[in-house]
């Protein structure tokens, strides 16, 4: 764990990078289904690593909207699962640090062009992550008692884990993902309309909001460590059935 | 100040590369800690995100029309490429796209069937209609697993049982479902039609398709068409 800044700095430990340089060498020696499986998860994981690098440069070059940080990240991370496809990029040529600098060129890059571009404005680096932050549905950290806050989130896990594995996922998906109701329709594990969406949900609310009545406690906001438990419970589902990582 | 996960071990969790028990350790600080759950959150958003959303090409990388293909069938997303147009050929032809993540296994209770329909999920991904018609007939498949059920149905036409096709489709409710899997139906459906010599279905299916962009029009046009003639 990190003392100082923990999005600035380049964690050692972290094992994406030599994940992404493995899975670069075993893309060029697949074909078919198993290669679009390959570059399916080198895509997820090359978006997200570029994100933190976009935002950072951000932080460095000027200010750059955060839906313009996602965009930049999901293109360039695109050109480069279509290079390796092509065989015009080799990520298992690299070592995890120079597939880090790497990145972090072509972060810059992206950036740079967004800002000539006039992609500028709004919010970047701290003001945005304290933007994302803000909306969080959490309840002021310092107030809350330790006990009693563990007490709610228990029991709100424990309430979630009596929903059907469908009904939760699209829970999840709006409470602490803040998805629309129409991105949650189109989601692989929901597949249903907005409008039955929007039931559903209701749905879920009204069984959570009797099922807390229930174990008598009151529950006015998510308190810190809800979404790290839900978290747990369905990727330990996801484990126990033997599903890949990513 | 108490110290923080770094990003890059939070983007570790929450990609499944972090092992029992720096998992456990990782998840415990993230009970703790606010600023880090919630960081993690918005990481665990965009992975989400990210299965929603094929890979963006941009202008400079649009080299062929195969890579694009390639980029949408990433993720199941098979819209509107000419390819993908040309892919849908004959609705008796037609495999579904089978995305990385066909089956919610979280979804399956632990001890259920999620092996099997793994199996057959991938049997049918090699187009081996019979193995998914042997491991799937008479089995409850889960409310959340839609896309099974059509799999299913579309082995069943190929192996020629189109009236136990149209039942499963039937009870799946086409219309209810979001796009492009209900197109996707509708392309099965009329299969379904087309075997059991149930002409004017086919063709109002055929007429609907052909009458809204997507990745069937042009080839539901055609059939379509065909009743224009007569």
């Amino acid at each position: 764990m990190d003392e100082t800044a923990p999005e600035v700095v380049d964690d050692p430990e972290a094992v994406w990078p030599e994940h992404v340089v493995r899975l670069g060498a075993a893309a060029r020696a697949a074909r078919g289904d198993p290669r679009r499986e390959i570059l399916g998860t080198v895509w997820k994981l090359l978006h997200l690593a570029l994100q933190k690098y976009v935002r950072q440069q951000a932080r460095r070059l000027g200010r750059v909207a955060p839906e313009t940080i996602r965009e930049i990240a999901a293109d360039k991370a695109s050109d480069l699962v279509v290079r390796l496809d092509k065989d015009d990029w080799d990520p298992s040529a690299l070592s995890a640090e120079t597939l880090r600098a790497f990145l972090a060129t072509v972060a810059r890059n992206g950036v740079v062009d967004a800002l000539r571009s006039g992609r500028r404005e709004v919010l970047a680096g701290d003001e945005a992550e304290l933007e994302r932050t803000a909306g969080a549905p959490h309840a002021p950290r310092e107030q809350e008692d330790a006990v009693a806050r563990s007490e709610v989130a228990d029991a709100l896990v424990a309430c979630a884990a009596t929903l059907s594995p469908r009904s939760r996922r699209a829970w999840l998906l709006r409470v602490f993902y803040d998805f629309s109701s129409s991105d949650i329709a189109r989601h692989p594990a929901v597949m249903s309309s907005p409008a039955g969406v929007d039931q559903m949900l209701a749905r879920c609310r009204e069984h959570l909001r009797a099922c807390m009545e229930r174990k008598g406690v009151a529950m006015r906001s998510l308190p810190v460590g809800t979404f790290a438990r839900i978290w747990e419970l369905t990727e330990r589902d996801r484990s126990a059935l033997g599903a890949k990582g990513s | 100040m108490s110290a923080h996960v770094s990003h890059d071990r939070l983007i570790d969790l929450a990609a499944g590369l972090v092992a029992e028990p720096d998992a456990g350790t990782l998840l415990a600080h993230l009970r703790e800690c606010g600023a880090c759950e919630d960081r993690f959150r918005a990481i665990c958003a965009d992975l989400e995100r990210s299965r929603l959303t094929s890979p963006r090409v941009s202008r400079r990388a649009v080299a062929t029309w195969a890579a694009v293909a390639i980029a949408a069938s990433l993720l199941g997303v098979v819209a509107l490429s000419p390819l993908a147009r040309r892919a849908a050929g004959t609705p008796e032809a037609y495999w579904l796209p089978v995305p990385s993540e066909a089956i919610d296994l979280r979804s399956i209770p632990q001890g259920g069937d999620g092996a099997l329909f793994a199996e057959a999920t991938e049997s049918y991904r090699k187009q081996d209609a019979s193995r998914v018609v042997k491991l799937l007939s008479g089995r409850e498949i889960p409310e959340s697993q839609d896309l099974l059920k059509l799999m299913l149905a579309s082995a069943l036409i190929k192996t020629g049982e189109p009236a136990a096709a149209q039942e499963l489709l039937d009870a799946l409710g086409i219309d209810t479902l979001p796009p492009p899997y209900r197109d996707r139906a509708r392309w099965v459906r009329l299969a379904a039609w087309r075997a059991q010599s149930k002409r004017a279905e086919a063709e109002a299916d055929a007429c609907a398709l052909a009458g809204e962009p997507g990745e069937f029009q042009e080839a539901a046009v055609r059939l379509c068409a065909s009743r224009e003639r007569r």
